[in-house]
């Protein structure tokens, strides 16, 4: 049997912010893993000979808010690691995140208690576990470890695309018992954020039941937010990629 | 008037011979509400005569209880303090790594450093753990590319 293929699936697309930190994510990764493979998806407009250069593979998106997810879609790796663009790598261990999928068909970073502080929403009333318990967002897509040679996988990556694409656009919300938008359980906030369809399709959506989603060891050392309080100590070993998600530049000049 | 004390009662910050009190009083209002007054006591007057109100908020709460409560309170503030001031610390180390961070990619689109094929320097810029570091490494790229510094050792 042959080895699976291993790459990376970067996206920049919208602001030329992303594009240049996504650059730098691939010359980060290089660093330490030289022979890594990557796929960047990016808009044609942004696209120059640093990218051409970098990148093993190139594929032109358009500049939709989540073109993010249609790049992990169109992954070209059996396994993938997919990275935002705007973070940074800083470990020699990225060479080894292949290594991390544990019988697992897609694995994320989480949303644990202890960083709650870090994101504007988690809870929300229609994710209250049967039990009565307060529940909501768990997983955090900001970097993703994922099979392409599962179909299922495939399916979920391009129905997670769909879904997004239709939530943003007003078509798709799910319906309370009167036929309207069920706003109660699942508040307007979310109708701009591909975590609730993501949320959606990993807790109610019957079709991916069996898809083997999980949560990455030591995960914040694998997306670790540049706010995150250092001495409260998320992750066990050294950080790998560190996320700067609120980076001003995202703003000002690019 | 009519009113309660409260039994958080405690010493005075700073004051540690149980000379000052500082307590709540609760007044009922003739329209049926309550009104908050915070009040603050010390055990003699000018006359040197014992204040009657120290005298009765300390047979009220019990000198046990605002001892407690003067402890606590302490402890409280302290690690308020710790808390508040790791906060900070953090709040400012998270911007100054995002600062950097933005400050990188402008150094990465000055074209001499763009273009740069010298790898080992590029990795240096990337990985300054300050602004001072960035700008060394930037200078000295930019200084070879230009040609100001003379490359003696290839990389």
């Amino acid at each position: 049997m042959n080895e699976p293929s291993k790459g990376f699936v970067i996206v920049a697309s919208k602001k030329k912010f992303f594009y240049l930190s996504a650059l730098n994510l691939i010359e980060s990764i290089m660093d330490f893993y030289p022979e890594a493979k990557v796929c960047l998806v990016t808009e044609e407009h942004f696209l120059d000979d640093r990218g051409r250069k970098l990148a093993d593979k190139i594929i032109l998106c358009n500049d939709h808010s989540r073109a993010k997810i249609w790049g992990m879609a169109r992954s070209p790796y059996d396994l993938t690691f997919y990275i935002d663009a705007d973070t940074e790598c800083e470990h020699e261990d990225i060479e080894k995140v292949f290594d991390l999928f544990n019988g697992h068909d897609i694995l994320f970073t989480g949303l644990p208690a202890e960083r709650h502080y870090c994101y504007a929403e988690v809870f929300f009333p229609g994710a209250t576990k049967p039990d009565g318990t307060k529940a909501g967002f768990e997983l955090c897509g900001g970097v993703c470890l994922y099979d392409m040679r599962n179909e299922l996988v495939r399916e979920f990556m391009h129905d997670w695309y769909d879904l997004t694409v239709e939530q943003y656009a007003g078509r798709w919300w799910p319906k309370d018992e009167n036929g309207e938008e069920d706003l109660k359980n699942y508040p307007k906030s979310f109708k701009r954020w591909d975590q609730f369809s993501l949320w959606w399709l990993t807790n109610k959506e019957p079709k991916f039941k069996d898809l083997n989603i999980g949560i990455m060891e030591d995960d914040a050392r694998w997306n670790y937010y540049s706010k995150y309080k250092s001495h409260l100590q998320h992750n066990k070993d050294p950080i790998v990629i560190r996320h700067y998600s609120s980076a001003g530049a995202k703003k000002e000049v690019y | 008037m009519e009113y309660e004390i409260l039994d958080n009662a405690y010493w005075e910050d700073g004051i540690d011979d149980r000379s000052v009190v500082k307590c709540i009083r609760m007044h009922k209002e003739p329209n049926g509400g309550r009104r908050k007054e915070v009040a603050v006591f010390s055990k003699l007057l000018p006359d040197r005569s014992l204040c009657p109100q120290y005298k009765e908020v300390v047979s009220k709460v019990g000198t046990e209880t605002i001892d407690k409560n003067t402890k606590e309170r302490r402890e409280r503030k302290e690690t308020e303090k710790k808390t508040g001031h790791i906060k900070q610390q953090q709040k400012a180390k998270a911007q100054e790594l995002e600062r950097l961070f933005t400050l990188k990619l402008r150094a990465f689109e000055i074209p001499e450093i763009r273009d740069s094929e010298r790898k080992k320097l590029r990795t240096k810029l990337r990985r300054s753990q300050n602004e001072i570091e960035m700008n060394a490494w930037a200078t000295l790229i930019l200084g070879l590319e230009s040609g100001v510094l003379k490359d003696s050792e290839h990389e």
